[in-house]
C-alpha cells in the first residue's frame, strides 16, 4: 500500500485518545439515568411501578410515559416510535421507564427493582406470519402489516419472458445486521442558566435529535441546543434511537433541573436500536441467447420490525436500484416493507442497496454461467452507458457514466481474466479451493427523490486573517470537518492552517438534513463553495481599490489576495484588517440545494438521483475443504467518486466499507429467538478484526461531476454495497456451490 | 461488595482458600466478563476471590525429569513465547483470544474454567499433561484428562489450588493443531483438534487426538487411539475413511450460538482425516 498524506483536524486527539466523547463529559451535580426494559415482545396494559426503586439510596426519580410533557412517540416519517412506552409494548427493545440516581451504580441498582407488568400477546416475528391474513395488525390504526409498497413499472416483462433464451428464478435472503459502531449511545443534557437545554450526545443527526427532544418535551427548537462533539461512528445507526437517548436525558434534566447523563452499554444498544433490514427477495430474470437481460420481475419483502423508522426510504432505494447498474427494458418490481414485533430496522450504511446487489450480481453470474458467456462480457453488454436509460426511465446524460472504465481498471489491476481461469470449481490438489468473483454497482448519490436535499455553510472570517468554518454536515468520525476545511482552503487559495472548524450546534447553523446517504461531501462541500464564492465577492468589492483593479479582477491564490500585477497583493491579515477598518464583517452564508429529481410513485419512474457513483469490487477467496471456512485473501475496489478531496480518507472509506461488508458476508447475524436478541454484545455478535482483513487495494477514479460544485460525489456507502455478491461469486467459482443466503455458509459435506 | 484476598505467598493463598472457600482468580479473563454488570461499574462477583496472578513463585517454565513443568500462574503469553514450550501448545495459545487477553490469562485459569472449548486444555490433553494440586493437606498430581469432568466442573477440592502443569516431552513427536472459529482471532472455538503422535520405522507408536468443543469435555477416543497404535502407516492410510467414521460416530456435539452439531460432527471428522493424512503422507 502506498503512503498517502491524510489530513484530519482531529488526528492527534483521536490517535492519542484525548478526544472527548459524550461519556467523557461530566458536569457538577450531574445525575445518572438508566433505561428499564421489560421482558415482553408484544404486550398490552403496560403498568410500571417504581415505588421500590424510588426508595433505594440515591434514587431521585423513576420516570414513565405519564411524566412526559409532550408526545411519547416520535419518528422521522411516522410518529410511532415510543421514546417511552405507553400502554403497549411492540418489541423487546421498548423502554418502559427511566431511573435517575446520584450515581450510575445506584441507578442500575434501583432500575433492577422497577416492576413492569403487562398482558403478553402472541408476537408476529416473521414476514410470512405478518402477511398472514389473520395475523394481528402491529401498526396502530392500520389495516395491514404492509407498511409500504413501492412499485416500478417499466415496459412489459410478462410478455417478454416467453421469448427469452434463458429465464432464471431464484430466491435470496439477507440477515439482520447491527451497525456495531465503536461508541454506544450516550448523552449528557445540561440545563443552562437561561432555560435552554444543552445536549452533548453521540448521534449523527443533531437536527433530528432536536426534533425528538422538542416533541418529547413540548418545547420550541430555540430552547434546545444540540452540540456536535467527537463521535465514535454511526454507520446510519445513530438517528432515531440516538435521538431518543438524548430526549430521555433531556426529560431527566428538565424534571430534576440538574445535568443528566445517560450512557448506554453495548447490551442496551444492541437490544434497543434499529438494525439493517433483512430482505426476502424473489427474482425472475430473462436473458437473450447473447446474454442481454431482456426482462426482470421481482418481489421483495423487507422486515421493518416494530416501528416504521425509515423503512419507506430504504425500500425505495431498493426499488430504484432493483436491477443493479443494468439498463433493462422490461422491469416490474414490487417492494414491500412489513411490520413485525422484532426490534425495529432502520438506516445502515448501504441503505437497501447491499441486499438487492447481493441478488442481482449473483443472477448475472448465474446467467453468464448457464449461457456460457464470460461474466465480464455479460456485464459489459448490459451495464448502463453514457446517455443510456435506467430502469426508472432516467437518461444518464448529466455526468460521466464510467462504469465500464471502473470495471476495466479493477479487472486489469487484479488480473481477473487469468485468475478466473484458475478457479478451483470444486476440485483442487490441496486442502483449499480458490475462487475469484466480481460485482459492479451504481449508487444514486445523496437522498434522491426520497427527501429534500439542501445544506448550509457559514464562513466567519476574522479580522486577524484566520477563518472559522461551519456547515450543516455532522462529524460522525468519518472526517467531514477536515474535508470541508480542505475544500474551503482550495476555494480561497489559502493555507488550511488559517481555518478552524467551529464546534457547531443546532442553534448556530440552519437545519441541513442528516449526515447520511453519502451526502456529506457532495452537499456540504457544495455549500462551502457557495459560501466561499460569496466571501470572495465581498472581499473583492472592498479591497479592489487597494489592489488597483476592479472587483472582478481580484484573485485568490497562494495564501494571498491579488490584483492584476505582482506588486498589487494583500496578505489575508492585511485584507481582513482593511475590511475591519471599513466596518465590514467578512462573513458569508451559503446554501446549496440539490439539483431537481423526480419520482412517480405509481410507476416507479423518474430521475431518481441527480448523479451516481460507479463501482466495481473484485474478491479472491480460499475455501477450506475440511471445514468449509471461507477466507477472503484479496480485494480490489474501484469507485468513481467524482473527485477525491482527501485521498487517504477516500481509501479509508473503501477499506472500511469492504471490511464491514466482509462481516455481513461471512460472520455477522443478529440472532433473534422469539423476538429477543441473543447475541447482545460484541463477544457473541462477531465483527471482523484486523486478522480477518484481506489484502486490499483501492482505485480512485475521478470524473468531475458537473452537478456537484466540488466535482466530488461520495464514497461512504458505495464501498459496502457490493462486496457480498463479489465474495459469493468467488465462493461459487471456488466450490461450484451457489449461496443465496447471508451470511454465506459452506457445509463441508458438500465439498468433495 | 465482595471480599478480595491478595496473598503474598502460595502458602498464604492456600490459607485464604481453605479458610474462606474463595474462588481462585487467575487472570480473570473469564470471570470478569461473565459477571460484568454495566459499563463503568465493577463486576458483581457472587463469591469472595483470591488473587493469584501476581504470585511469582507460580510463574516459571522449567525441565524436570523429562517433563516441562509450567507454573500455573504463568501468563499465556509467557508460555507461548518460551523456547521449551511444545509447538502444539504454542500453536493453540497463539490462536486464543487476543494479545491483551493472553497477557492476563493463565494456564491455570484456562484449566480451572473447564470449558469444553478451552483451546489450551485441548492441546494439553493431547500432550498427556497432568496437573499438580496443592492444599494445606498436601499435594497431588492428577491427569488433566481426569481433572475436568464437565462444562465448568472439575475435581478441584474446596481447599485446593492448581499449582503446576506437567507436560511430558515426547522426543521426536509430531503434532498438528487446527482451530475453527468465526473469525481468525479472538473467537471462541466452534471446534478444535489437537494431535500428537510418534512414528518408528513406519509404525505408529504413539497417538493422541483431542477434540475440543464437540462434547461436554475435551474428547479423546482411547479405543481408536489404542487400535491405531502399532499399526503400520500404510494400513492407517487404508483405513482412513473407517477411522474418520469411527470418530464421527463417537462425538455428540450440540447446537449453540457459535455453531451447529451437524457442522461440528462433519468438520471434526474431516479434520481427523487431515490428521491421518499428515500422519501417513496421504492425499
Amino acid at each position: 500500500m502506498a503512503r498517502i498524506r491524510a489530513y484530519r483536524n482531529d488526528a492527534e486527539a483521536k490517535v492519542t485518545g484525548t478526544a472527548r466523547y459524550a461519556d467523557d463529559y461530566s458536569f457538577p451535580g450531574m445525575l445518572h439515568m438508566v433505561p428499564v426494559y421489560a421482558d415482553y415482545v408484544s404486550a398490552r396494559n403496560l403498568a410500571v411501578n417504581g415505588a421500590e426503586a424510588l426508595a433505594q439510596p440515591g434514587c431521585i426519580a423513576v420516570l414513565t410515559a405519564s411524566d412526559v410533557p409532550g408526545n411519547c412517540r416520535y419518528g422521522q416519517i411516522e410518529e410511532d416510535y415510543p421514546i417511552l412506552a405507553e400502554g403497549t409494548i411492540r418489541s423487546w427493545g421498548d423502554v418502559t421507564a427511566l431511573v435517575i440516581a446520584e450515581t450510575r451504580e445506584q441507578a442500575l441498582q434501583a432500575a433492577s427493582l422497577v416492576k413492569v407488568t403487562a398482558e403478553p400477546m402472541e408476537p408476529v416475528l416473521t414476514i410470512e406470519a405478518a402477511l398472514d391474513p389473520y395475523a394481528p395488525i402491529i401498526p396502530e390504526g392500520k389495516d395491514s402489516n404492509i407498511v409500504v409498497h413501492h412499485r416500478l413499472r417499466h415496459g412489459d416483462p410478462e410478455a417478454v419472458f416467453d421469448q427469452c433464451e434463458l429465464v432464471i428464478e431464484e430466491d435470496f435472503h439477507t440477515q439482520v445486521i447491527e451497525q456495531a459502531y465503536m461508541e454506544p449511545e450516550s448523552c449528557v443534557c445540561v440545563p443552562r442558566h437561561d432555560g435552554v437545554l444543552e445536549i452533548y450526545g453521540s448521534m449523527q443527526h443533531p437536527f433530528s435529535t432536536r426534533r425528538f427532544v422538542s416533541s418529547f418535551l413540548d418545547e420550541p427548537f430555540s430552547a434546545i441546543e444540540v452540540y456536535t462533539i467527537p463521535m465514535g461512528g454511526g454507520f446510519g445507526g445513530k438517528d432515531d434511537n440516538a435521538a431518543a437517548v438524548c430526549a430521555r436525558a433531556a426529560l431527566g434534566a428538565r424534571i430534576t433541573g440538574r445535568p443528566v447523563k445517560l450512557t448506554y452499554n453495548r447490551e442496551w444498544s444492541v437490544r434497543e436500536t434499529y438494525k439493517r433490514h433483512p430482505y426476502r427477495m424473489h427474482y425472475k430474470m430473462g436473458f437473450s441467447s447473447e446474454g442481454k437481460i431482456e426482462a426482470v420481475e421481482t418481489t421483495m419483502y423487507a422486515d421493518s420490525g416494530a416501528y416504521l423508522s425509515v423503512t419507506p426510504w430504504v425500500t425505495w432505494r431498493s426499488t430504484a436500484q432493483c436491477c443493479g447498474p443494468y439498463g433493462v427494458e422490461h422491469v416490474k418490481a414490487d417492494v414491500y416493507g412489513v411490520a413485525t414485533n422484532n426490534v425495529f430496522r432502520g438506516a445502515m450504511r448501504g441503505f437497501g442497496a447491499p441486499q438487492v446487489n447481493f441478488a442481482v450480481e449473483q443472477l448475472i453470474d448465474i446467467g453468464a454461467h448457464r449461457l456460457g458467456i464470460h461474466p465480464l462480457g455479460m456485464r459489459r453488454m448490459n451495464m448502463v452507458k453514457q446517455n443510456g436509460e435506467t430502469v426508472t426511465g432516467q437518461i444518464l446524460d448529466k455526468h460521466t457514466v464510467s462504469l465500464e472504465e471502473v470495471m476495466n481498471s479493477v479487472v486489469h489491476h487484479i488480473g481477473y481474466r487469468k485468475k478466473y481461469e484458475q478457479c478451483s470449481r470444486g476440485t483442487s490438489d490441496n486442502d483449499e479451493l480458490y475462487g475469484i468473483g466480481l460485482s459492479v454497482s451504481y449508487r444514486g448519490s445523496s437522498l434522491g427523490a426520497e427527501g429534500m436535499d439542501y445544506c448550509s455553510c457559514v464562513i466567519n472570517g476574522q479580522h486577524d486573517g484566520s477563518i472559522l468554518l461551519e456547515t450543516g454536515i455532522h462529524e460522525n468520525g468519518q472526517g467531514s470537518e477536515s474535508v470541508m476545511m480542505l475544500i474551503l482552503a482550495e476555494e480561497l487559495g489559502i493555507d488550511r492552517k488559517r481555518i478552524r472548524y467551529r464546534r457547531s450546534s443546532t442553534s448556530t447553523i440552519p437545519d441541513s438534513g442528516t449526515t447520511v446517504a453519502t451526502r456529506g461531501t457532495i452537499m456540504g462541500g457544495s455549500s462551502v463553495v457557495v459560501a466561499a464564492q460569496k466571501l470572495k465577492e465581498l472581499i473583492s468589492s472592498h479591497i479592489a481599490q487597494r489592489l488597483k483593479c476592479s472587483s472582478d479582477e481580484v484573485t485568490f491564490h497562494d495564501d494571498k489576495i491579488w490584483g492584476l500585477t505582482y506588486d498589487n497583493s494583500l496578505t489575508w491579515e492585511e485584507a481582513m484588517k482593511e475590511l475591519y477598518l471599513q466596518r465590514v464583517a467578512p462573513y458569508a452564508f451559503g446554501t446549496y440545494q440539490g439539483p431537481d429529481v423526480s419520482w412517480d410513485d405509481t410507476t416507479g419512474q423518474g430521475d431518481a438521483y441527480f448523479t451516481y457513483v460507479y463501482s466495481c469490487q473484485c474478491a479472491e477467496v480460499m475455501v477450506h475443504k475440511h471445514t468449509g471456512k471461507i477466507r477472503v485473501t484479496n480485494v480490489v475496489a474501484g469507485h468513481d467518486v467524482g473527485k477525491a478531496i482527501n485521498r487517504a480518507m477516500v481509501l479509508g472509506q473503501m477499506y472500511g466499507g469492504i471490511t464491514q461488508g466482509i462481516g455481513m458476508t461471512l460472520m455477522e447475524q443478529v440472532q433473534e429467538a422469539g423476538g429477543k436478541i441473543t447475541n447482545l454484545n460484541l463477544g457473541t455478535y462477531r465483527i471482523p478484526r484486523s486478522t480477518d482483513i484481506p489484502e486490499m487495494e483501492g482505485i480512485i477514479i475521478e470524473h468531475y461531476d458537473p452537478l456537484s460544485l466540488t466535482g466530488a460525489k461520495g464514497i461512504g456507502e458505495p464501498a459496502i454495497e457490493l462486496i457480498a455478491p463479489a465474495i459469493a461469486n468467488a465462493v461459487y467459482h471456488a466450490t461450484g456451490i451457489r449461496c443465496t443466503s447471508l451470511p454465506l455458509k459452506i457445509r463441508p459435506e458438500d465439498l468433495s | 461488595m465482595v471480599d478480595v484476598y491478595h496473598p503474598k505467598t502460595l502458602e498464604e493463598a492456600l490459607q485464604f482458600r481453605s479458610s474462606t472457600g474463595a474462588v481462585p482468580f487467575s487472570g480473570g479473563t473469564d470471570i470478569m466478563v461473565r459477571y460484568r454488570t454495566s459499563h463503568g461499574v465493577l463486576p458483581d462477583l457472587p463469591w469472595p476471590i483470591v488473587l493469584l496472578g501476581h504470585l511469582k513463585e507460580l510463574q516459571y517454565l522449567r525441565l524436570r525429569k523429562g517433563s516441562l513443568c509450567i507454573g500455573a500462574e504463568t501468563t499465556l503469553t509467557d508460555v507461548m513465547d518460551h523456547e521449551l514450550t511444545p509447538p502444539l501448545l504454542k500453536q493453540a495459545i497463539g490462536l486464543m483470544a487476543a494479545p491483551a487477553l493472553r497477557n492476563l490469562g493463565t494456564l491455570a485459569g484456562n484449566i480451572g474454567n473447564a470449558s469444553p472449548a478451552g483451546d489450551a486444555v485441548c492441546a494439553l490433553i493431547a500432550l498427556d499433561a497432568s496437573i499438580e494440586l496443592a492444599s494445606p493437606r498436601g499435594r497431588r498430581v492428577v491427569s488433566l484428562d481426569l481433572f475436568i469432568v464437565g462444562p465448568g466442573r472439575t475435581i478441584l477440592a474446596e481447599d485446593e489450588l492448581i499449582t503446576e502443569i506437567i507436560v511430558p516431552i515426547g522426543e521426536g513427536h509430531i503434532s498438528w493443531y487446527k482451530k475453527v472459529g468465526t473469525r481468525r482471532a479472538n473467537a471462541l472455538s466452534k471446534l478444535s483438534v489437537s494431535a500428537d503422535w510418534a512414528v518408528d520405522d513406519n509404525v505408529l507408536t504413539h497417538v493422541r487426538i483431542a477434540l475440543g468443543a464437540v462434547a461436554p469435555v475435551v474428547l479423546r477416543c482411547r479405543d481408536i487411539e489404542d487400535d491405531m497404535t502399532g499399526m503400520k502407516l500404510p494400513e492407517i492410510a487404508l483405513q482412513r475413511e473407517d477411522l474418520m467414521n469411527r470418530y464421527k460416530c463417537s462425538i455428540t456435539p450440540i447446537d449453540d450460538q457459535r455453531s451447529s452439531a451437524a457442522y461440528r460432527k462433519q468438520a471434526a471428522s474431516n479434520l481427523v482425516g487431515a490428521v491421518l493424512d499428515e500422519m501417513t503422507g496421504g492425499r
